[in-house]
Parts: structure tokens; sequence; C-alpha cells
């Protein structure tokens, strides 16, 4: 056990000095200076749900849309929010920009996408499409598609899709969707819209076809023009009137749940069936391994994964898609792993004109009164 | 014979001071040392206790003096000792009658030559006006103030004399006083011894080999007989003592002494203290000085701080900057991970890496010092110097050392954690330099601190891994530096013991610790992340 000597003393005062000093420069920062700015807002109604304290990571956007971490957002009561950035973060004020609380979802994720690079994405799709199109018409117009597989593929399908109507679960649903169908379309309605326009186009049609009956009769013909009803029926759906209630009683029965639950069902029913068609699948097997059409579907396979790379790198790459968003691959995250999260943006109203008009649909958060 | 307000009294001189009978000295394995044996000392009497090497003179003097720890030894002792008008059963209490100088002097190797006296005194019945004299007159030219390695070989034994009287023994017993002193010191010490028994009065036994001027002084000798496991009763005379000696070892005895024996001088006597051995009570004073000495050892001296520090910067350093360069995919994966990656970082340098480095570094350190000190203290008989002067090594020593690790843990731990988390910020910074630093703490704390949380999340897990494993280490360190030791090799081996096992064991705690809390926090994980 060795004593301290004034010399030893001060050397492990200092020493310890250091080690103090190091850990407030660590885990305070400078001991001289205020870690952050503080700028209070209001908790806007739709985030009142969520638990409290919390916090989430507050970014803003540089000019190419890359993100750059500048702070963070607490909810640190019921109606508070708190946005404390950086002490060494600069250029962010409230008369200046805007704060907004972004949920991480795939609209999120969409709308920090610079424009240029969205419209880059859409001009890709449509390249793409239009790329598919034309191999796949290059396959189905093609002579061995014809020869082999156009009416085996057909009759498949339609096997299919008989199969599928005569499934019990299907008829059950049928026909309970066909009786609240008629309860569904207003009939007086209806008949009350069609008919008198219906009967006066067919009226003028009469007319038409008692001439031409007439002037058949002079020359021989007894039969009244087939034209005559389709016309009447062509012009009566034409009518504004009539296309107007029909269409409202589509509407009405577009509403109702169990219309779209049928479709849903027959829709299952319908691929349960394809997918357990052992002969569709052969069928299929052959198709794409049939190396007459080797080239097209190469090149359907290519524009795919292309366009699928392209796109991925568009929305979760900024500078010229070269490097991952840390913000959008946050997003991206949480999208994922399906967690509700926020994440606080600093925008101005320049970037929103300019590269980031999708940002405008999420309102600003409104600073506390003091 | 008269009681004094201690309870002691004082004696006459024709009655026997101490009277010991039927005494019987076994070690546990059947060894017999002594066997019904009987002795009697009288008060200013000197008498030096011969015997071959081996006979058991030191465990007899252990045994009279308290400071045989049949837990360590395993003695097995009968017979009787009255002394001051009490009788002691040996068989069943530890009797402290004598104060032992023992060969090596035995001084508190961190106390001052004027504090190993106040220990003796302080812990003991205090210092009267007499003793004070006689001490006075026998440290000349000694400053109390010096560290006992500053004193000369005389003076420690002057000092070791001086402070085995201030326990105030009826009987002090010098173990091999004049060994390796030359003719003439060993002259002026049997002076020495004669002059204190004329002032104070108070008999003196010296175990000696070399007892050429010691029977100068002595008024008889007692040959311990290892064939008839008895004392034996001689004249202080050379030539009948060294031929009793060659008859029981066959070794010859010293030459003739060459002045005449001065024993038998009788002085007044003073007052002496009889009593069985207590547990020794500590004082604060001295736990505070023996907890400051250790605090200041196992954790505040500029090395034990720059050791630790020097782990701390490898730690930060190293891991933050192969994360960072050494990423695969790098250009890719570090917008994509950076955030976790400083999280992921915190967690492993802050809750896992600088208490480990901060136990390990500390317990290389101390187990070492702790297994050195103690065993020097064994070695050298300072802890029974301890028990005969009635101080707590067990306190003094023990429990400070278990109390200075544990705050060493705390301190050097949080000392780990501060500079690890500097060093990472700043080598992190080096890497970003455009980057904040503002945003390197709220990413780095981001789970381990978040805003407005008090503490840092999971210091309970660093406490938990820290405090014990450095204690702990500390006690496997104390278990091996007080075992008992022959030779230097002993305390040599304790230290290596100390460190492999104090080491081992903190590997495995938090080895063991920090795999529970992996399975905690990864519990919490999907709550966190």
């Amino acid at each position: 056990m060795k004593r301290a000597t004034a010399t030893t003393l001060v050397t492990t005062i200092i020493i310890l000095g250091l080690f103090v000093l190091s850990g407030i420069y660590a885990f305070h920062g400078s001991p001289f200076t205020p870690p952050h700015i503080v700028h209070n807002y209001d908790r806007p109604e739709w985030s009142r749900d969520l638990a409290v304290p919390t916090t989430y990571p507050a970014y803003r956007l540089k000019p190419d849309g890359t993100s750059v971490p500048i702070g963070r957002l607490l909810l640190t009561g019921p109606n508070q929010v708190e946005l404390r950035v950086f002490a060494d973060i600069e250029g962010v004020e409230s008369t200046r920009g805007r704060v907004a609380m972004i949920e991480t979802n795939i609209k999120s994720l969409w709308a920090l996408v610079p424009n240029d690079s969205k419209a880059e994405i859409l001009s890709s799709v449509e390249t793409m499409v239009g790329r598919m199109r034309r191999h796949f018409l290059d396959i189905i117009g093609s002579q061995a598609f014809a020869e082999d597989y156009r009416d085996r593929l057909q009759a498949a399908l339609t096997r299919s899709y008989d199969q599928t109507w005569r499934d019990p679960r299907v008829r059950v649903a049928m026909s309970a969707v066909s009786e609240s169908f008629a309860s569904q379309i207003e009939g007086g309605e209806l008949t009350d819209a069609v008919l008198p326009i219906f009967l006066s186009r067919l009226q003028s049609g009469l007319v038409r076809a008692l001439g031409e009956t007439w002037n058949t009769i002079s020359g021989g013909g007894t039969q009244p023009s087939p034209t005559m009803l389709e016309g009447a029926i062509s012009e009566t759906l034409a009518d504004p009137q009539v296309r107007e209630v029909i269409l409202a009683q589509a509407m009405r029965v577009a509403g109702r749940r169990e219309n779209w639950g049928f479709t849903a069902l027959f829709i299952n029913a319908l691929v349960d069936q394809l997918s357990e068609d052992k002969g569709l699948e052969r069928l299929l097997d052959e198709l794409f391994s049939d190396p007459r059409f080797a080239d097209p579907l190469r090149q359907m396979e290519e524009d795919t994964a292309a366009m699928s790379t392209n796109t991925f790198y568009r929305v979760v790459g900024r500078s010229g898609a070269k490097q991952p968003d840390p913000l959008a691959v946050r997003i991206l995250r949480y999208v994922l792993l399906n967690r509700r999260r926020l994440v606080g943006l600093y925008i101005t109203p320049e970037q929103i004109a300019g590269k980031f008009s999708g940002l405008a649909r999420y309102d600003a958060l409104v600073a506390t009164k003091d | 014979m008269a009681d004094d307000k201690t309870g002691s009294r004082k004696l006459t001189d024709d009655e026997p001071l101490i009277k010991v009978t039927g005494l019987g000295i076994a070690r546990r394995d059947g060894q017999t040392l002594l066997r019904d044996t009987n002795f009697e000392l009288a008060a200013g009497e000197i008498v030096v206790l011969a015997g071959p090497s081996g006979s058991g003179k030191s465990t007899l003097v252990n045994l009279l003096s308290g400071s045989l720890d049949d837990t360590d030894e395993g003695w097995e002792v009968a017979g009787t000792v009255s002394a001051g008008g009490r009788s002691f059963d040996l068989a069943q209490e530890h009797v402290a009658l004598g104060g032992v100088v023992f060969q090596n002097f035995a001084l508190f190797d961190e106390l001052t030559v004027g504090e190993n006296l106040a220990i003796a005194s302080e812990h003991n019945a205090g210092l009267v006006g007499e003793l004070k004299h006689a001490i006075d007159q026998l440290l000349v030219g000694v400053d109390r103030d010096a560290s006992v390695y500053s004193c000369s070989g005389g003076q420690r034994q002057r000092v070791a004399i001086a402070r085995t009287l201030l326990a105030r023994r009826a009987v002090l017993f010098l173990d091999e006083p004049n060994s390796g002193l030359d003719v003439v010191a060993s002259r002026r010490l049997a002076d020495l011894i004669r002059d204190l028994v004329r002032e104070l009065g108070t008999p003196v036994v010296i175990i000696a080999h070399h007892f050429r001027n010691l029977l100068d002084i002595a008024d008889r000798v007692i040959v311990l007989d290892p064939s008839t496991k008895t004392l034996e009763t001689l004249p202080a005379e050379l030539p009948k003592l060294e031929k009793r000696l060659t008859e029981l070892t066959g070794v010859g005895a010293e030459e003739a002494p060459t002045a005449p024996s001065t024993a038998g001088a009788r002085v007044r006597g003073l007052a002496r203290v009889f009593q069985p051995r207590k547990p020794a009570a500590w004082r604060a004073k001295w736990m505070g000085l023996f907890l400051w000495g250790y605090i200041w050892e196992l954790c505040l001296t500029p090395s034990s701080l720059l050791f630790v520090g020097l782990g701390s910067v490898i730690i930060g350093f190293v891991t933050t900057w192969f994360v960072f360069q050494y990423l695969p995919f790098r250009d890719l994966l570090l917008p994509v991970i950076h955030s976790d990656a400083l999280a992921g970082l915190a967690f492993t340098e802050l809750r896992v890496m600088a208490p480990l480095v901060a136990a390990v570094l500390a317990t290389t350190r101390n187990a070492a010092l702790i297994g050195a000190n103690v065993g020097h203290k064994v070695y050298s008989d300072q802890i029974k110097a301890m028990r005969n002067l009635n101080v707590p090594h067990g306190a003094y020593l023990t429990a400070n050392v278990l109390i200075a690790s544990a705050v060493a843990s705390i301190i050097l731990v949080a000392a780990s954690v501060c500079l690890t988390g500097w060093v990472a910020m700043a080598t992190w910074a080096y890497i970003f330099p455009e980057m904040s630093t503002h945003l390197w703490r709220d990413q780095y704390f981001q789970r381990l601190w978040p805003p407005d949380v008090p503490f840092m999340v999971g210091i309970d897990w660093i406490a938990a891994k820290a405090i014990p494993s450095i204690t702990g280490a500390a006690m496997i360190s104390l278990y091996f530096g007080y075992r008992p030791k022959t030779s230097v090799i002993d305390i040599n081996n304790a230290i290596a013991q100390s460190l492999i096992w104090g080491l081992s064991f903190v590997l495995s705690w938090q080895s063991i610790l920090t795999l529970i809390e992996f399975k905690y926090v990864s519990k919490n994980l999907e709550v966190v992340f």
C-alpha cells in the first residue's frame, strides 16, 4: 500500500478531470453551449393516439433530395411536439420553412422522391409496359403459338371457368348476390328514365323501318332491318340522362360489400382452379421453355428486372440514384417491418414548389403560441 | 499484590508472573511438540528459550502470544495458564499473554514509524508515563515520521520492540533478535534488553540460536526437548547449554560468554494486562487510513487510471474504426446502416466492452497487488503481528481491500465508459469530418440514452457485471494472499494464482452476465427498434 505524494495526487486529479471532461463531451457535448435549439409545436389531432414520451428523428432535404439528420422530434405530451435541432445546424427557422410530422409508409416514401426521379420512374414504366406488350404480342401472334398453344390454352381456361361456376360456394354466393342485386336496382327509376327515351328512339326507328319495309316490299323484302333495334338501344344508351341513371345504379351496386365479396370469391375460386389444373401447368411450362419463344421471354424478363431495379433505386436512392438515402431507407425498413413510426421533416416552400411537390400534402406543424 | 485502575495488578518479586501447567501442543496430524509440561516466568526475568530447529519454539511463543491461528495450522492445545490472578484454559481460549518481536520485525510497511507505534498503542491499553519514557529512550535517533523502509535494521528492531511494548503484554517474546547482527550490534541489543527489563520489569523470553551475548543477560535457559516433549530448565551458562543441545541435536553451540551476567537485577513492576484474546475492535481513524490507502493503490494511482484509460482508448478506436472503415459494401451500406451501426456500437462499447476491459485490466493489476501485499504481510509475519497487537486485520486489510475494490470497480468502469465514448466520437468525427458530433450523439445514444431519460439504459447491467467481478477477483486474491507463506516463491505463486483465478472469474462472470443481458436485450429489441 503506497502513499500518495503531492505529485501523484495532482497527476491523479488531472487524469480524473480528463476522464470527466471526456465523459461530458461524449455524453452531452460542449458544456459551454446548449446541445440543441428547441422549437415547440402543437401536436396534430391524428397523432394523439401515439404514446408519449416518444422520439423520432428529424431531417431536412438537400437540393438533390438527400436527407440530412437535423435533430429529433419529441412527443412530449398530449398536446405538444418538440423539435430539437442540433446546435450546429443552421438555417432551420420556422419563418422560412415548415416542419411536418410524417408517418412512415409507402405514400411518404413516394412523396419524398424528387419530381424528376418520379418522372423518370414513370417514363421507364411506360417504356417497359410498351416493350412487354410488344413481346407478348410477338408470342401470341406467332404461328407456333397459334398452332401449338392457343386452342389448348383456351380449352384450359374455359375448363377452369366452367368449373369455377360449378363450384358450390360460387353458386351459393351468386344466388345471394342475384337476389340482393334485384333489390339494389331501383327499377322504377331506371324504367322512368330509360323507357321514354327508348320508346322514342324505337318509334323513330320504326318509322324508318316501315319506310324501308315498304321499299322492301316494293322490292320484294319482308323483314324489318336488324339494325333498327340495335340502333334504338345504342342511341338510348348514348343518351346522357340514361347514362347518368345507369352510372348511379352501378355505383350503388358497386358500393355494396357483398357484391365485391362475390367478385373476390369468384376470382379466388378461378385462381384455385387454374392453379390446380395440372394440364394448364404443364402447358405453361411447355410454353415458357419453348425455344421458339426464348428471345421474347428473355427480353421480357430483362426488361422487368431493369425496370424494378431502376424504380427501386430512384425511390430509395438520391444523387442520381447512386447512394441510398438514410430517410428513405428508414421509411422502407418500417414499411417492411409493418411498424407505425414518424419522422420529422423540415422543408422550405421553394422545395415544395420545385422538386418535392408530393410533400405539399403534409400539413405543417403549428408553432405553439406563448 | 495490589489492583490498579485497569483491573490488573502489581506483583511482588517472589510471585511468578505467569504459571503454565499441563501444557500440551500437538498438530492435528498427530505430531506432538509438547506434552504435559509446566513452566513459570517471574517479573523482570530474562529467559532464553533454546532447542533444536523445528522443535516448536516459535509455536510455543505464538500460542502464548495469541498469534497461533488454529484455523490455518491445525493445532490442538491443552493446559492451563495462570496470570494476574486469573486462570485460562488454553484448550478453550486464546490467551494473549505475550507481545512478540518477530525475527523480521513485522513492521507494518504502509505506516510510518510513528503510526506503527500509534496503531499498537491505540488498539491496546494506551501509553502510560513510564512506558513512554522507556520507548523514548529506545527510539533515540529514530525519525517517527519516516517510513519503516528508510530505517536501518537496528532502528527497525528498536521500533518493533517499542511497538510490542506498547501492547503492554505480560511477557515480551523476542524471536531470534540477534539474527544477522554482528558482535557489536548483538552486544548493544543485549544491553538494550537488559535496560528495558530493568526499567519496566517485564519478563523477556528470547528465542535464539545464537545466544553468545544473550546468555550474559539471561537468568536461565529453557530448553525444548523434542525427545521427551518437555521443557527443561538450565542455568544461563554456555557450556551446559552447549552440551545439552549437542545431546539433543549433535550440533555444537557458540563460544562462552565474554561478559559477566547481569541477570537477576530486579526493578519496579509495571501494570500488565492479562486478557484472553478477544475479537479486535476497529477504530475509525485506522479504518479510514487503510481504506484510503487501498483505494489509492487499487484505483486512483496515475498508473491505475492510465492503465484502464489505455484500454478504453483501444476499444473506442478499434471498434469504431473497423466498423466504419472495413464494412463490406461500405459505399452502399453505410447510409443504410449508419444510424443502427452507431446505436449498436454504443451498446457494444459502453455496455459490454468498456466494463469488460476495465474489469480485466483492473483485476490484472489489482490481483497482483493484493496477492503481493497480503502475501508479503503473511510471509513477513505482519498478519501475526496484527493479531498479537490486537489490530483487526480482518477490517483493516480484508474488508478495506474489498471495499476499495468495489469503489475501484465503480470509478474505473465509469472512467472507462467516459473515455471509450469520447474516443469513439473522436474516431467517428475523424472518419466523417463533414458530419456533426451532435448527430453522432443523437444516433449513438438513440437507444442507450434516449432524450429525457435520467440515466443511461443498462447502467444496472454494467454495475452487475463490474462490481461483483472486480470485487470477487479481489476476494480470490485475498484468499491466495492469506495462505501460509514459507518463502518468496510462495508469494510469487500467490500472485500467479490470484491472476489466473481472478481473471478467470472476471471473464466467466462477465460472459455469463453478458449472455443473459443479450437475451434480455434481444427480447426488448422488438419494442425498441
